[in-house]
């Protein structure tokens, strides 16, 4: 396997007192899933921005697939999506001319739309984003999962405000973009449970600072454990 | 992706992301106030308003000159605005966006400009509307005199010049904040500001030995400010000037976020 993601000693803060990641040293490799663990206010939103390259680091380097985005900006960007925070688009435009537009930005053909759109149950074409629910909000970005290509998948709560339906339907798609896509997934979550059933490694955070990279074995009381035992 | 493709996607972006009915009015409201204001205004002393029928047609083509000087500074911002409507919000595309910032910022101005045009045609269809009607049905002659010729070609030369650093003063400040009373403040300000400093001017060089010399292109007789073949120079000069400085400026702003 190669390491497609590669954090080297890497340091962030929006201030000069308090500083969000310290230190932080990961090598992401291909092809897995990895889940961010953490309380809220660790510093998991923030490392994906970092990855994505809509944070840069004030210390350290980050490479994807070997390429900096000082360099090589748009060369990491065509292969890499990336949703941190809650879904945002345009509030006056529908689902389809959101997409359109993103279409358009990354130079992709339209005509998957309504495919797409379809596959994540978004048959309502004329509603417009502002009018959706949250979980209408986050059936967008499987939405676009399915539609655009890409080789590395950054997701923050993916799964939250989803009905159960939908959720499982999320959860085997990322699997099934893994193993025939060969895409690399990394996503950040609260929920255990869920997790366990698609991740091949969890990543402990805490303060800002890796704890440890564990190997999912299935076992979720042992991670449970671990869990309760960053926080005391 | 190829930079053609880019300013050829973004361009569709920016159709697809307009709200067609708030353009469509702004397109409509501002030049039937601009005409109606117009006729009713005393532009000098021989034109009373439209509806006395003593309204000549030069006045009425002359009309197009107030739009253009006064209407348009306040027609532009609206149109921008209405074009940078969510743009801040829409977070999720902006992070997976292919496109270069500054790419996005022109096709911004290109798209409003060709609305700004489409605009300006509606006035010029108006304005043709209302002479025609008061040549047939009010019984007023059709005596297009050559100096109102005149004018409507000059406004027609002297409209890209004004607009196109207005359009991009406007997307720089809106590049910085979507607040629309700043980007209407501001770049109205320093129009008014401009035309009152060329006002200045004008009375200055008017009775000035400077002026006296290049009377050998006929001046051009107007209601507004526009005297001589050096005062277009003149605008000219600061136009292009403003659109190189302007221009480079979104430059690099765009440069520096990517």
């Amino acid at each position: 396997m190669s390491i497609i993601v590669n954090l080297d000693n890497i340091s962030f803060s929006y201030s000069k007192k308090n500083s969000l990641i310290e230190d932080f040293s990961l090598k992401i490799e291909s092809e897995k899933i990895y889940c961010l663990l953490g309380e809220n206010g660790v510093g998991k939103s923030t490392l994906l921005k970092l990855i994505s390259g809509v944070e840069s680091p004030i210390k350290g380097s980050v490479l994807i697939e070997g390429m900096d985005y000082e360099n090589d900006y748009f060369a990491i960007k065509e292969n890499l999506l990336a949703f941190i925070n809650e879904p945002s688009f345009y509030s006056h435009l529908s689902a389809s001319d959101n997409l359109r537009i993103l279409c358009k930005y990354r130079n992709l053909p339209e005509h998957g739309i309504e495919e797409a759109l379809d596959f994540a149950e978004l048959r309502d074409h004329k509603t417009k984003f502002g009018k959706f629910s949250s979980g209408m909000k986050q059936r967008i970005l499987l939405a676009i999962i399915y539609l655009v290509d890409s080789k590395l998948l950054l997701l923050d709560e993916p799964f939250s405000n989803l009905d159960p339906k939908i959720a499982i339907k999320f959860r085997e798609f990322l699997i099934r973009l893994k193993n025939e896509n060969k895409s690399t997934i990394i996503l950040s979550s609260h929920n255990i449970r869920e997790m366990s059933t698609i991740s091949d490694y969890f990543v402990f955070i805490n303060n800002g600072k890796l704890i440890e990279v564990v190997e999912n074995t299935g076992d979720i009381d042992d991670i449970e454990k671990r869990i309760l035992a960053m926080y005391l | 992706m190829r930079i053609e493709e880019s300013y050829r996607n973004a361009i569709d972006a920016e159709f697809v992301k307009v709200e067609k009915y708030k353009i469509y009015l702004i397109l409509l409201f501002f030049p039937i106030v601009s005409l109606i204001i117009s006729n009713y205004t005393q532009m000098d002393n021989n034109s009373v308003d439209f509806f006395s029928q003593k309204t000549t047609i030069k006045q009425i083509i002359a009309s197009c000159g107030m739009f253009i000087f006064l209407f348009l500074p306040l027609m532009i911002p609206s149109i921008m605005h209405t074009i940078n409507t969510g743009n801040n919000e829409a977070n999720s595309i902006n992070t997976n966006s292919l496109t270069l910032d500054y790419v996005i910022v022109f096709s911004k101005i290109l798209v409003s400009l060709f609305y700004t045009l489409i605009g300006t045609f509606i006035i010029l269809l108006m304005t043709a509307l209302l002479v025609l009607y008061l040549h047939l049905f009010a019984g007023l002659a059709l005596n297009l005199e050559v100096s109102v010729l005149d004018n409507l070609i000059f406004y027609m030369l002297l409209f890209p010049l004004l607009v196109l650093p207005y359009l991009q003063l406007i997307a720089l400040i809106q590049s910085f904040t979507n607040n629309i009373f700043l980007s209407l403040i501001i770049p109205f300000t320093a129009c008014l500001t401009g035309n009152f400093l060329y006002m200045s001017s004008y009375d200055i060089l008017k009775y000035s030995p400077i002026n006296l010399p290049v009377t050998f292109i006929k001046p051009i007789i107007s209601p507004f400010f526009i005297f001589s073949i050096l005062d277009f120079v003149i605008i000219l000069g600061v136009c292009i000037t403003s659109i190189l400085v302007l221009s480079y400026l979104i430059f690099l702003r765009g440069m520096n976020r990517n």
